[in-house]
């Protein structure tokens, strides 16, 4: 019994991983008009299995106004994300993952603020390797933001973003 | 309960979930153009009985030796600066002398600071000294906004969603002290929808792109 427990315990915790993300996100379409480039700062709880990885995902984004302008805007985001290793050898690996997110947005101008949510979808490309405790990842991330204004179609707001993550297997 | 019913009661909630989610504008708001500039585009607005006909220029101006853009208001010109963070619009204002009105103030001011988000205010100032052999007028122009909501407008050319109410207050001090107030609603994509002054209110009733 207690043997039992502790091999489950094994294989449960043996396939998780936490790590933590730097990067850059880059605004497109309209909303660039306003703002530039960000830096992407994030941390993700993965579980790891055969080809398959489930995560929940978390991502801090901030875009500073044009022409040094005080206008702020910043993205608070929390995804869940599956990947699934389109090559894998024994300790590196090709996956392609995709999600569902929401994000909180706040928009500032000196002390005027605005802030609403918004839900997202991530797609993302990216390499890895492991070896032991550590993990190392490197991808291409794409953050699709939708709304729905009253009188409009879907509009999307694209984000796509460079990063490198650094994590602990244990 | 089956699988299949569970499954699909948790389809249909995370649907739901997501239609309602998307409601929240703000991303859109922070991407739209609030002040369209492009050449061509037409509005037509309603003053009581009158017809004011609005058009920006195909042909590019100079002002004051920059680029700008020049805007027909029923035949008379305005002329803009267009960035991403201002809109400026040239003001000429002219002090009567005894011989002939002189220029006190011919310069872009800033009119919209953007993007715009509720509970900004901003304020352009102008001073100047107007000497004429003996008599000397001291000049102030200044022109506070403030950003007051979003709102819907509803005009004869339709609904217009998040829209931007901007509140005006513009003083003028030079021999006399001159003070206008006045209120402006502006859509996404569209511009000016709706204008409210002491004298009456301007509305959109039609607009071309």
């Amino acid at each position: 019994m207690v043997l039992t427990a502790l091999l489950a315990a094994f294989l449960i915790f043996t396939g998780f991983d936490f790590g933590g993300r730097v990067g850059a996100a880059f605004p497109t379409g309209s909303i660039t008009r306003n703002i530039r480039s960000s830096t992407l700062l994030g941390a993700e709880l993965g579980y790891t299995f055969t080809r398959h990885r489930f995560g929940i995902q978390y991502t801090f984004l901030d875009f500073a106004g044009k022409q040094n302008s005080p206008y702020e805007m910043t993205v608070h985001e929390l995804a869940l994300l599956y990947s699934y290793a389109l090559v894998s050898k024994s300790n590196w690996g090709l996956a392609f993952g995709a999600g569902p997110g929401y994000g909180y947005i706040r928009r500032n101008y000196r002390s005027a603020r605005e802030s609403g949510t918004a839900p997202d979808a991530h797609l993302n490309l990216f390499v890895y390797q492991q070896e032991r405790h550590s993990r190392v990842c490197a991808g291409i991330d794409n953050i699709i933001f939708f709304n729905a204004p009253a009188n409009r179609a879907l509009v999307f707001t694209y984000f796509p973003a460079v990063y490198a993550e650094v994590g602990y297997a244990f | 309960m089956h699988f299949r019913n569970r499954l699909t009661i948790v389809l249909v909630a995370s649907i739901s979930l997501f239609i309602f989610s998307c409601s929240d504008t703000l991303l859109y708001r922070a991407g739209a153009n609030y002040f369209p500039l492009t050449a061509g585009t037409n509005w037509k607005y309603l003053a009581g009985i009158d017809t004011i006909y609005v058009e920006v220029d195909t042909v590019p101006a100079v002002m004051l030796n920059q680029s700008c853009i020049r805007v027909y208001r029923n035949g008379a010109p305005e002329y803009y600066l267009s960035s991403p963070t201002e809109i400026r619009r040239l003001f000429t204002n002219t002090i009567s002398r005894p011989n002939a009105p002189d220029t006190v103030e011919h310069r872009f001011a800033l009119v919209y600071q953007l993007p715009f988000v509720v509970g900004n205010s901003y304020l352009e100032r102008f001073d100047t000294t107007l000497t004429y052999g003996p008599d000397t007028v001291n000049y102030t122009h200044i022109l506070a906004v403030r950003v007051a909501a979003i709102e819907n407008v509803s005009t004869s050319a339709g609904t217009h969603y998040d829209c931007y109410r901007l509140e005006f207050e513009e003083k003028i001090f030079a021999r006399d002290t001159t003070e206008t107030n006045w209120t402006e609603w502006l859509a996404p994509e569209t511009g000016i929808v709706r204008r409210q002054t002491a004298q009456g209110e301007e509305v959109l009733v039609e607009y071309r792109r």
